[in-house]
């Protein structure tokens, strides 16, 4: 019975067993080290992000930034002419022939 | 406890194991490396595991059963497509002349459960204890296993003989 068992054993053993160049494969495979994940696409998403920002704020910066009037002349009777002065320079605007300026609203000139 | 050593020490092993599991030499392969490549991590981030043996083999056990599970669901479709042949491939055609078709043919009718126990004690060497812990019984109940899947493979075996014996001998008197 023990050499009956010992026998179907080997068999077993023997009809799996994998050659020595398949085991060395599987050795080797499992020793080599992971390859570093590349750099690039990291450097591209820090670059894109950076990017952004910068854009954005300058964006704001610039675009963004109200006119605001520091002093505005408006001829006493008959308003025809306006003179905006900001931080970006003079602006004056003149009413058409005949005509009145209307102020509505602040925002851009 | 030398990494290298203890690699070349299991990978026959389980090696075999994986084979009686999957039945396919090169899926045999690919969860061997696998679970060889998951003791070299865990090895070199925490050390080595206490039972190397019962960790690969544990691992090993889980990514065969979910390759099979993947296998048998994506074959039909790949058959449909014409992705896979049916028929045996010339590997597999050059196999079958050696007993691994036998026997791989013997182990696929055994019991799910008995043929595991057999396949981590037998073919991957496993002691009995860490073997009856994978599984989750006790090393009696183990023991009851092996011994009926000893008994029906050796029987499997011996109709398969047979049967080669009476396909062999017409062929050889013609």
């Amino acid at each position: 019975m023990g050499a009956d068992r010992e026998r179907l054993d080997r068999r077993l053993r023997q009809a799996l067993e994998p050659s020595a160049e398949e085991v060395g494969r599987l050795v080797r495979g499992a020793l080599r080290e992971p390859a570093p994940p590349p750099v690039w696409p990291r450097r591209l998403a820090v670059a894109t992000v950076c990017g952004l920002v910068l854009a954005a704020g300058l964006w704001w910066a610039l675009l963004r930034q109200p006119p605001t009037p520091q002093a505005a002349n408006v001829e006493a009777g008959s308003p025809k002419v306006l003179t905006i002065t900001n931080a970006r320079g003079v602006v004056t605007v003149e009413s058409p022939a005949g005509g009145s300026l209307v102020i509505l609203g602040g925002g851009k000139s | 406890m030398d990494l290298e050593a203890t690699l070349r020490r299991l990978a026959p092993n389980l090696l075999r194991y994986c084979r009686g599991q999957v039945g396919d030499g090169s899926l045999a392969e690919e969860v061997a490396q696998e679970a060889l490549t998951a003791l070299v991590e865990r090895w070199r981030r925490h050390g080595p595991p206490d039972c190397p043996a019962a960790f690969v083999f544990r691992i090993a056990k889980r990514r065969g059963a979910r390759r099979l599970v993947r296998r048998r669901l994506s074959q039909p479709l790949e058959i449909l497509f014409g992705v896979r042949d049916p028929g045996p491939d010339p590997a597999q055609r050059t196999l079958s002349r050696l007993d691994l078709a036998a026997v791989n043919r013997a182990l696929g009718r055994l019991a799910g459960r008995d043929r595991e126990a057999l396949l981590l004690v037998v073919a991957g060497e496993l002691e009995l204890k860490p073997a009856a812990e994978l599984l989750g019984i006790s090393v009696s109940a183990l023991k009851m296993r092996l011994h009926r899947a000893r008994r029906r493979l050796a029987e499997l075996l011996e109709v398969n003989d047979e049967e080669s014996r009476n396909v062999e001998e017409p062929i050889r008197g013609s």
